[in-house]
């Protein structure tokens, strides 16, 4: 197997607030292979957005902060980049896709302008007008040349001149090139006459459109991990299906890895390779798609499986999980899943369960790993 | 149904006028409205759960505020046991409004962050008492009135040796609610939705979404209503949660024999808790039907895709599916014809005619559906409506010509 793009070892987040701090994320390991899409679910306040957000170094800090672990991205410690160095990071090494469309792309800016502004950023990383990120040990490359004025860089197309260092280096793309990559990429996300978008701003376009717009500009700067935050909760089902529908096709093109956060086991199922289940901040059970979904191995991801209403009323009660999910400022002893477990038993409420340890393998070796003290017994439940 | 339903509309219609621009105001060009609901006839009997299913913008939650009077309908009759609430105003719409009530879409904005849980569940309650009180207090003053006015005749009576009237029997004014009454009233409510005892002194912020909506339940059910519209009342909790909601919202009903309609985009929350289901598609019903019938053998073209594209929580069972193209189309002033025909696949000549009649589908009880083509439709194999193009309209445009057409709509 080929070095996977992204690892995150042992990352503890904790919020700083008023009472002390709250640990948002405790001790999750994870990697995503090239070409392959990790889907972490889990129910609201599991740290599955602090995750997700954690791993670009997006959390404000403060009140966030990082307080252990390594997030290796490209053979890069991203914990330890300084804050001024992370823009090279995101955009083209991680794209991110946000839930609402509406607060993450700019209300006065137009469609076009958005776009063509991640896509001038790539042209210029590539042209060696910015700095960028190749990853490895020396993750940044500074070779570049000061950005030019920007008349100079939207009229004429600027031939580097003076001494340029190793690699190859292209020429800036002018203005006529920079609109037909944009009309490229969102033909790419499936938009019919993207010419007539151009010039509308984001509150004229509809939310599987803004959608497909905010997918389009995290494409156009080409990322090699996408990480996608709950990207199709706030559409309708049959936008839904369309962009979940885009999202698989893109996968296959442009063989992306995808850290795939959501709520919606349907839409989990349909996208994910790999699945992570998040509990209180940690991750309870991880393991390739169809195994967790076919023989859960964490009694938590048995209980939100069953929980999913596909039964008449007829049928009788749906199968709910009592109470909710713990407050992280006083969660419970041992393990944090133990008041709503129907497993539960003395050791649970005492003893934290083991860490992530493999309890089975799928046929092709791939490792199903939970983390509760009884993994065996959760199929027998009824 | 030989019974008179709960609730009945026809035909209802609410539009929302835009502004007129100058220029449109100087052309003389009439003002445009938005067609949020357009021409719905419904029923809801007592006990029974309708769920009503569409995307956002097809005008399932203006119709919800229109069935409970929280928009002025602009046409059409809305019938509550038999009468007219369109017409109700004063006292008689406020008396009304314990008969039917509403959990709105958003369990934050929907509760006063200042008012703790027992004045927040608590207040129909109040409301309700008091209205009773002032109604009372003005029957006491007509009867006072009447009596005055016997005592005078009685006067006349006693001279003339007449026998006398007697007085007319003041009512009884129930007593102000109190404090004590009220937090003892708002206490046995709370354990029907599964709210701890404790929780009466907090505030709303103190509690999680699925807390949340277990109070705007509450307060909805604190007056004992006929009929509960409940908006989208899972959309903003998880399964976990929601199940826990939703199987209280059946035992519920099942206790004591509650209708619900259930505003949602979740056809989930609706297989489970629904006994019958209306699809509403830009303001118009496609297809009203059992639960059953409608989920697993749709009829209408669009039910169809809106059911394809549920995603199915089952790795095993990904599949290509009939995908709708395009977006919602605009609601300001839509052409005439089913709404439906700019995004389907089947769309004839006829369908942009005219509005397609709600009418009862061929060889299904109790089925309702809209559309010109609908049975032929739904009887195709389901692998030419997994083709995305619109490859079966025009090839196949033989069948339909024999059936006639629609029946011209009135």
């Amino acid at each position: 197997m080929t070095e996977p793009v992204l690892s995150v070892e042992h990352l503890s987040v904790d919020y700083q607030i008023a009472t002390g701090l709250v640990r948002a994320v405790d001790d999750v390991s994870l990697t995503i292979p090239t070409g392959r899409v990790v889907g972490i679910v889990g129910e609201t306040g599991c740290g599955k957005s602090t995750l997700a957000q954690a791993i670009p170094r997006l959390l404000p800090e403060p009140p966030a902060r990082i307080a252990s672990g390594r997030i290796v991205f490209r053979g890069t410690d991203l914990v330890g980049v300084p804050a001024r160095r992370l823009p090279m990071v995101r955009g083209t090494g991680i794209g991110m896709i946000f839930q609402e469309p509406l607060n993450s792309l700019n209300p006065a800016i137009r469609v076009y302008d958005q776009l063509a502004e991640a896509v001038l950023i790539r042209r210029w990383r590539e042209a060696g007008i910015l700095p960028s990120f190749r990853g490895g040990p020396e993750p940044f490359d500074y070779s570049h040349r000061p950005l030019p004025r920007p008349s100079e860089v939207l009229s004429k197309p600027v031939v580097p001149s003076g001494p340029v260092a190793e690699g190859p280096r292209r020429r800036l793309p002018g203005r006529s090139e920079v609109r037909k990559e944009v009309l490229e990429f969102l033909r790419l996300v499936r938009i019919q006459d993207p010419e007539t978008i151009l010039d509308r701003y984001p509150h004229e376009l509809s939310g599987g459109m803004r959608q497909r717009i905010m997918i389009a500009m995290a494409l156009s700067e080409r990322p090699s991990l996408l990480i996608a935050d709950e990207p199709t909760s706030a559409l309708d089902v049959t936008i839904q299906a369309q962009v979940l529908t885009l999202m698989k096709e893109l996968i296959d093109e442009a063989h992306a890895s995808i850290l795939f956060i959501s709520h919606d086991f349907g839409v989990i199922a349909e996208i994910a390779d790999d699945l992570g289940v998040m509990y209180a901040g940690r991750l309870v059970e991880l393991g390739p798609v169809a195994e967790v979904f076919r023989s859960p191995r964490h009694p938590y991801t048995r209980g939100l499986l069953r929980a999913i209403p596909e039964r008449y009323k007829s049928d009788g009660p749906l199968a709910a999980i009592p109470g909710s999910v713990p407050n992280l400022a006083r969660l419970p002893t041992g393990c944090r899943y133990h008041p709503r477990c129907p497993l539960a038993r003395e050791v649970c409420r005492v003893d934290p369960p083991p860490d992530l340890a493999p309890v089975g393998r799928t046929a092709e070796g791939q490792p199903h790993r939970s983390a509760c003290h009884f993994p065996e017994e959760v199929a027998g439940l009824p | 149904m030989t019974e008179s339903p709960l609730l009945e509309t026809v035909n209802l219609v609410k539009r929302f006028p835009l502004p007129r621009s100058i220029s449109e105001f100087v052309g003389g060009r009439p003002a445009r409205s938005i067609h949020a609901v357009d021409g719905v006839s419904l029923t809801i009997a007592a006990g029974e759960t309708l769920g009503l299913i569409g995307e956002s913008g097809s005008g399932k939650t203006t119709l919800g505020w229109a069935l409970a009077r929280l928009h002025e309908t602009t046409e059409g009759a809305v019938r509550f046991e038999g009468e007219e609430v369109t017409q109700f105003s004063g006292s008689r719409l406020r008396r009304w409004r314990s008969r039917i009530q509403i959990v709105f879409q958003d369990p934050v904005g929907s509760l006063d962050p200042r008012l703790r849980v027992w004045q927040i569940v608590g207040e129909p309650i109040r409301v309700q008492a008091e209205l009773r009180r002032r109604d009372a207090l003005a029957g006491r003053r007509r009867v006072t009135r009447a009596n005055r006015a016997i005592r005078r005749e009685n006067v006349g009576n006693t001279r003339l040796g007449k026998p006398l009237q007697p007085l007319l029997p003041l009512p009884e004014v129930p007593p102000r609610l109190g404090r004590a009454e009220l937090r003892a009233r708002v206490r046995s409510i709370l354990p029907t939705v599964g709210l701890p005892l404790e929780s009466l002194d907090q505030y709303p912020h103190e509690f999680s979404g699925g807390g949340r909506q277990r109070i705007s339940l509450a307060r909805a059910l604190s007056v004992d209503p006929k009929l509960v519209i409940l908006d989208e009342p899972t959309s903003a909790l998880d399964v976990s949660v929601q199940a826990q909601i939703l199987n209280r919202l059946v035992e519920l009903q099942r206790e004591r024999g509650i209708a619900f309609l259930l505003i949602t985009h979740n056809v989930a929350a609706v297989r489970y808790v629904a006994d019958r289901v209306a699809v509403l598609y830009l303001g118009q019903l496609l297809e009203v039907g059992e639960v059953r019938a409608v989920l697993e053998r749709p009829i209408h073209p669009y039910t169809k895709a809106l059911l394809a594209a549920l995603p199915t929580p089952d790795p095993a069972r990904r599949r290509i599916r009939y995908r709708l193209t395009g977006d919602i189309p605009t609601l300001i002033d839509p052409p005439p014809g089913c709404r439906f025909a700019p995004r389907c696949p089947f769309v004839q000549p006829a369908c942009r005619v005219a509005d397609p009649p709600l009418r009862p589908a061929a060889g299904a009880s109790g089925h309702l559906v809209a559309g010109v083509r609908a049975e032929e439709v739904g009887a195709l194999p389901p692998e030419v409506l997994l083709q995305d193009a619109r490859g079966p309209s025009t090839a196949g445009p033989d069948a339909p010509a024999g059936e006639g057409g629609p029946a011209p709509v009135s």
